[in-house]
């Protein structure tokens, strides 16, 4: 039951509930009030009862009991005649006041409750009529000093006076009787007063009670409806600043403010809740998810929907671009086979008529034999030396087509081996001196690639050099994840307007008819290190001798197990 | 051993380097009897004995080119090491192609010999001369 009224003013909104308690406490202290006045009213009642009319009574009844005393002090005393005359003038006053106190008596017990005392007085003036005939009768007897010595009269006088006595004392007890209950009457209303005082103060105790009671059960309600979910809320609004997002735990279904408010702080929580979801499935590329619009002031909702789209959008544009590098990534692959397959052309279909021509001219020469001299027998050598060049024209094309294009089966190199096989291979002169750094690393790469950077190298540095001790150092430094190698000649050294140059095809420094010399063994090189990620460049100065630096990768195959 | 003189045969599209191989043997007294064919597919007609010119005799040794029209060389070869009566023929590939893959092709075929044609005519009879020699010291079945 009790459950039942908890529930029903958990439903109530604040303000009713609010107003309720206010109206609960105000009422009672309104009918607290009320009762406490009338209370108050009734006991003052009671004492203006007391005091107006219940003293009043009591203290005209004592007048009157006196002055019945004072007549029976004053009765008539047969032995004694000769006061008779004094007695009777103060008898007839007495009379007189008898009445005027008898009145005033029964005139203030009109009253109901007096209705007792006044049916008493009755009674008594009655009796003190009786005896005021007995006593007149005893008058009319004894009218003169005669009349006492009449034995028979006095004897009646007697006889009267005993009557008088005993009506006396029947008065009394009565007049008592009266007395005795105009005081309980009296204390009864006395005690109809102390009553209402005590109901009073019982009624001031179950007030406070009452009030107490509302207070700490508001208070309660406060608390439990109030206090309680704001805390809630605070909490997961406070999680919610440092990004948490928990869900509610209310459960309680509640038709007030605090419940609208927790409804509320509900929508935002899970708002936020659904919308991090959408952002992390956005996030993990779930562009399919449906964002939902929480209203179309949702700006939340459609910076995710923009967001979105846009990711859409650039995921498309991405796809595109990826598409398109990847035709032209296959496009480029195509090329390079084409070029490839140039190379190869080159190699074979300009070699032949070459071969040709140079077996043509040889036949000539042989068929001709002696007859063959002079300016002719220098132009069929040069012809012949031309051919040839044509012939490492075409190798170094090809070669140059296809260099660093080796599948690359990278492997771990000595840089170091490789410098001294290379040096074996070029077998110098006494007159050079090749230094190079016993430490030189491993590395990565094609041997081959390797072989020839090192011996293009090596080699340039040695046969362009004109000095007469010819000195080439092989050095080397470590880089994050490179080596830098650096050779060295003490050569001629190149102007800085050549530094470009030298690295391009076909471009020497040298006559153009010297067979051995190309210009092909740079550019060469520069593609097979720029193949590798690499780079290449000379630092040098007319007359001061070159040095060429190349970066190659470090073995890293070993590091990564 | 010796006596029988074994047929040759030049798979070769270049006239002077028919001519070339010519040259070679007669410099270096080859006797074999050389036959010329000029490409793959007329190759192939001449070992069937499909070809006016074609010999009672099957040639044991070819020499052969590689980048010829209509039929290339390795696709010629591949024919060759199909049939069962050509596939124990020695072949000897003249090219001027030094592509890896041309020689890889050539090697899984088979060949005796992959030979580089150099540029200069005295190395080519040098090269010859080795071949002569080597095909005179081989026994080949009847």
């Amino acid at each position: 039951m009790l459950k039942g009224l908890f529930n029903r003013l958990y439903r109530l909104n604040i303000g009713t509930r609010t107003a309720m308690s206010f109206l609960a406490v105000v009422l009672a202290s309104l009918i607290f009030s009320l009762a406490a006045l009338l209370l108050l009213e009734y006991s003052k009642k009671i004492d203006t009862k007391i005091s107006d009319k219940y003293r009043p009574v009591i203290s005209a009844l004592k007048d009157y009991q006196t002055q019945i005393e004072t007549t029976i002090l004053l009765s008539s005393d047969i032995s004694s005649q000769y006061n008779e005359k004094k007695r009777r003038t103060l008898k007839k006053q007495l009379d007189r006041t008898y009445n005027e106190k008898k009145l005033t008596v029964i005139g203030m017990s009109q009253e109901a409750s007096l209705e007792e005392i006044r049916k008493n007085v009755v009674d008594i003036d009655k009796e003190y009529q009786k005896i005021a005939s007995k006593e007149r009768e005893i008058l009319n007897l004894m009218l003169n000093k005669q009349d006492y010595e009449n034995p028979e009269k006095l004897h009646r006088a007697r006889q009267i006076n005993d009557e008088i006595e005993a009506l006396f004392n029947t008065l009394s007890t009565k007049l008592e009787e009266t007395s005795m209950e105009a005081i309980y009457i009296f204390r009864q209303l006395e005690t109809q007063k102390y009553a209402s005082y005590r109901t009073l103060s019982y009624l001031l105790v179950i007030m406070i009670v009452l009030i107490i009671a509302v207070s700490i059960f508001s208070i309660y309600i406060t608390n439990v409806t109030v206090i309680k979910p704001i805390k809630e809320i605070s909490a997961i609004l406070d999680e919610l600043s440092e990004g948490k997002i928990i869900s509610f735990q209310s459960g309680v279904y509640r038709n007030d403010e605090v419940g609208t408010m927790i409804e509320s702080a509900k929508k935002v929580v899970d708002g936020f809740k659904t919308k991090t979801d959408v952002a992390n499935a956005i996030g993990k590329g779930n562009y399919q998810i449906n964002i939902p619009q929480l209203s179309r002031h949702d700006k939340l909702g459609k910076a995710l929907l923009e967001m979105r789209n846009n990711l859409v959008k650039s995921k498309e544009t991405e796809i595109k671009n990826r598409l398109e590098l990847e035709e032209y990534t296959i496009n480029l692959e195509k090329k390079n086979k084409e070029l490839d397959q140039f190379a190869y052309i080159a190699s074979h279909d300009l070699k032949s008529p070459l071969r040709g021509i140079n077996n043509l001219t040889e036949w000539i020469q042989e068929d001709l034999g002696e007859e063959l001299k002079g300016e002719s027998l220098n132009y069929f050598n040069l012809l012949k030396g031309r051919v040839h060049r044509m012939e490492a024209l075409i190798n170094s094309l090809s070669k140059y087509a296809r260099a660093g294009k080796t599948p690359i089966d990278q492997e771990k190199l000595s840089s170091l081996e490789i410098v001294v096989n290379v040096l074996k291979r070029l077998n110098p002169g006494a007159n050079v001196a090749v230094y190079f750094d016993e430490k030189l690393p491993l590395i990565d790469g094609n041997r081959k690639d390797v072989e020839e950077v090192f011996l293009t190298f090596i080699s340039n540095a040695i046969n362009h050099n004109t000095s007469s001790e010819k000195l080439v150092n092989i050095t080397f430094q470590e880089k994050l994840k490179i080596f830098e190698f650096c050779i060295a000649d003490n050569g001629p050294g190149i102007d800085r307007e050549f530094h470009q140059k030298i690295f391009t095809i076909f471009q020497t420094l040298d006559r153009r008819d010297a067979v051995e010399n190309v210009g092909a063994g740079l550019a060469i090189v520069k593609k097979i290190v720029e193949e590798y990620d690499g780079t290449i460049w000379i630092e040098s100065e007319k007359g001061e001798g070159s040095k060429f630096y190349f970066s190659w990768p470090k073995y890293q195959t070993a590091q990564e197990n | 051993m010796g006596d029988k003189i074994v047929n040759i045969l030049l798979v070769e599209d270049d006239e002077v380097d028919v001519m070339n191989v010519k040259r070679a043997f007669k410099k270096n007294n080859v006797t074999n009897p050389l036959f010329v064919c000029n490409n793959g597919l007329e190759a192939l007609e001449f070992l069937r004995g499909q070809h006016p010119d074609s010999p009672s005799e099957i040639p044991k040794i070819i020499l052969l080119d590689l980048n010829m029209p209509k039929m290339g060389g390795i696709e010629f070869l591949r024919e060759v090491r199909k049939n069962d009566e050509l596939k124990n023929i020695s072949v000897f590939v003249m090219t001027t192609s030094n592509e890896d893959r041309d020689k890889v092709d050539a090697y899984n075929l088979n060949v005796a010999g992959y030979i580089l044609k150099p540029l200069s005519m005295e190395r080519f009879i040098e090269a010859v001369s080795t071949l002569n020699n080597y095909w005179k010291l081989c026994e080949f079945p009847e």
